[in-house]
């Protein structure tokens, strides 16, 4: 944990920074639609978060990142699992996926919008496709690094495929699942907000586009420090969450692991 | 009948230059409540022998019964406790001790009370909601001698369970575990490759020779129970012991 005085130094750094922009980027002639100063941002972040309009468009980007990562997240795990547990389907299932994954998502957006519209649906399936490799591989990395001496151990003791999959293949998998979705989150964010730019109606990506365009420049910064919060508070939900849930990784260690 | 008898067992492993073998034709045979160590060189395919019979591999050659039965697989009056006490990090101790009630698919209630009085009798009730990263690893082979008694196992198959440990904890674990066998009751097949524990714990040694394993000699130990540590400065157990090491130094010239 940082002590009080190397935090107190990232804020004074970050105040200096300000004050300096503050000052040299009208000393220096940069206009305001290139580069605008700190206190214009601020007056932007102000007015956008007292703007209900302004939340509907958070409110959609997020509805957005949420559901298509949530999508993308479940199906991954799932075929993750189903693959582990079949060689025939992996055999048959992973040349696709290799394929799919050689493709940047981000150049399917313009695709997808053709064909799912300039609503949240099409944004929700661009992320739920940023969202799957990785917990599909994850899952798949996980299940598959479980430990011999469990395995045998649980077959000793015989059990069935499923009681062996519940009880020591996914919860040794939780890790791995868990990076995974800390990964799938950040992406889906940015997922969404290529969806946006490709083609929509309404959300934080649009907002970006549209501000650009009337050289709004403190506006878009508004909107990239919301979204960039976003982004964050997202984040440190997923691995708070993954923390907790793998607390007994924290407690030490265990022989032979 | 016997008990448990292994008839003329082979095993052979395929490796990429060819082939191992592992056992050479091993036959032996336990009586009822018997303790009987396997005492052998490194190599000498003991694990694989107690693999075969706790039903995790399957003879290349020869047999291996239970009750006149063929083992073919893991069996419910078996329980293995394995070199590593391979406990799942994710369950607290006591949880980790009612695994197998919860593979049998038993509420755990109805088991609580055992789990709880086997861990009392290796001197770990106050460690019952630790995860294992808490422990020893002379602690967690403790507990997973505990898991392997939960379900009443007639055979216990023991593969150097104290292999880990430094040797004063390895007498001291002997001592317990005659004691915890004496309450329980169970026909026990432990390896080692420690003479003396050999000796100290068992009714009867078998001596393996190096790979090819095959059993050189079964020497009967009549020591008095309930064992001491005191019995391991006595003139019988050191005839016993010397028997044994000549057993292996012989086993290991001929295969030179």
């Amino acid at each position: 944990m940082p002590h009080w005085r190397e935090r107190l130094t990232s804020v004074g750094v970050f105040v200096a920074i300000m004050v300096a922009l503050e000052v040299l980027l009208p000393a220096l002639g940069v206009q305001a639609y290139i580069f605008p100063k700190p206190s214009a941002v601020a007056l932007a972040i102000g007015r956008d978060l007292g703007d209900a309009r302004f939340w509907g468009h958070a409110a959609l980007t997020l509805r957005e990142i949420l559901i298509g990562c949530a999508a993308g997240s479940l199906i991954g795990f799932g075929l993750g699992v189903l693959l582990t547990q079949s060689a025939f389907a992996e055999a048959v299932i992973t040349p696709y996926i290799v394929a799919l994954q050689a493709v940047p998502k981000v150049a399917l957006a313009p695709l997808i919008v053709t064909l799912l519209g300039y609503g949240e649906v099409s944004k929700e399936a661009i992320a739920a496709i940023i969202s799957f490799f990785p917990l599909l591989v994850n899952v798949m990395l996980g299940i598959r690094g479980a430990d011999e001496g469990q395995l045998e151990l649980m077959r000793s003791l015989r059990a069935t495929r499923i009681q062996i999959l519940r009880w020591v293949q996914l919860p040794a998998a939780l890790p791995a699942i868990f990076g995974g979705l800390e990964v799938a989150v950040v992406f889906s964010v940015v997922g969404a907000i290529v969806g946006e730019f490709t083609g929509a109606s309404g959300g934080l990506g649009y907002l970006i586009e549209q501000r650009s365009f009337s050289l709004n420049q403190a506006a878009v910064f508004s909107t990239l420090i919301v979204l960039s919060v976003i982004g964050l508070v997202l984040d440190a939900l997923v691995r708070g969450l993954g923390h907790r849930v793998v607390r007994w990784r924290r407690l030490g260690e265990v022989v032979g692991m | 009948m016997p008990y448990i008898e292994l008839r003329e067992v082979e095993k052979t492993f395929p490796v990429e230059e060819g082939e191992v073998r592992a056992l050479d034709g091993v036959s032996l045979d336990l009586a009822r409540g018997e303790f009987v160590s396997l005492v052998g060189p490194s190599g000498c395919g003991k694990s694989t022998l107690l693999r075969i019979l706790g039903g995790l591999s399957r003879p290349t050659g020869g047999r291996a019964l239970v009750e006149g039965a063929e083992v073919r697989a893991p069996r419910k009056d078996v329980a293995v406790v394995f070199q590593r006490p391979v406990l799942l990090p994710w369950r607290r101790v006591i949880d980790n001790v009612l695994l197998p009630v919860d593979v049998a698919g038993e509420p755990r209630s109805a088991h609580r009370e055992r789990a709880t009085e086997l861990l009392r009798l290796v001197g770990l009730e106050g460690f019952a909601t630790r995860y294992p990263g808490q422990l020893s690893g002379g602690m967690q082979q403790r507990v997973s001698i505990c898991r392997a008694l939960m379900r009443h196992p007639a055979i216990l198959l023991m593969d150097e369970p104290f292999g880990a440990l430094d040797a004063i904890t390895r007498e001291e674990m002997g001592v317990e575990l005659l004691r915890i066998w004496s309450e329980v009751g169970a026909t026990v097949l432990f390896i080692t490759h420690s003479i003396s524990e050999a000796v100290f714990l068992s009714d009867r040694v078998a001596v393996m020779s190096r790979r090819p394993g095959r059993v050189l000699e079964v020497l009967g130990v009549e020591l008095p129970r309930p064992r001491t540590l005191a019995l391991l400065d006595t003139p019988e157990f050191g005839r016993l012991a010397a028997r044994i090491r000549a057993l292996i130094g012989s086993g290991r010239e001929d295969a030179a």
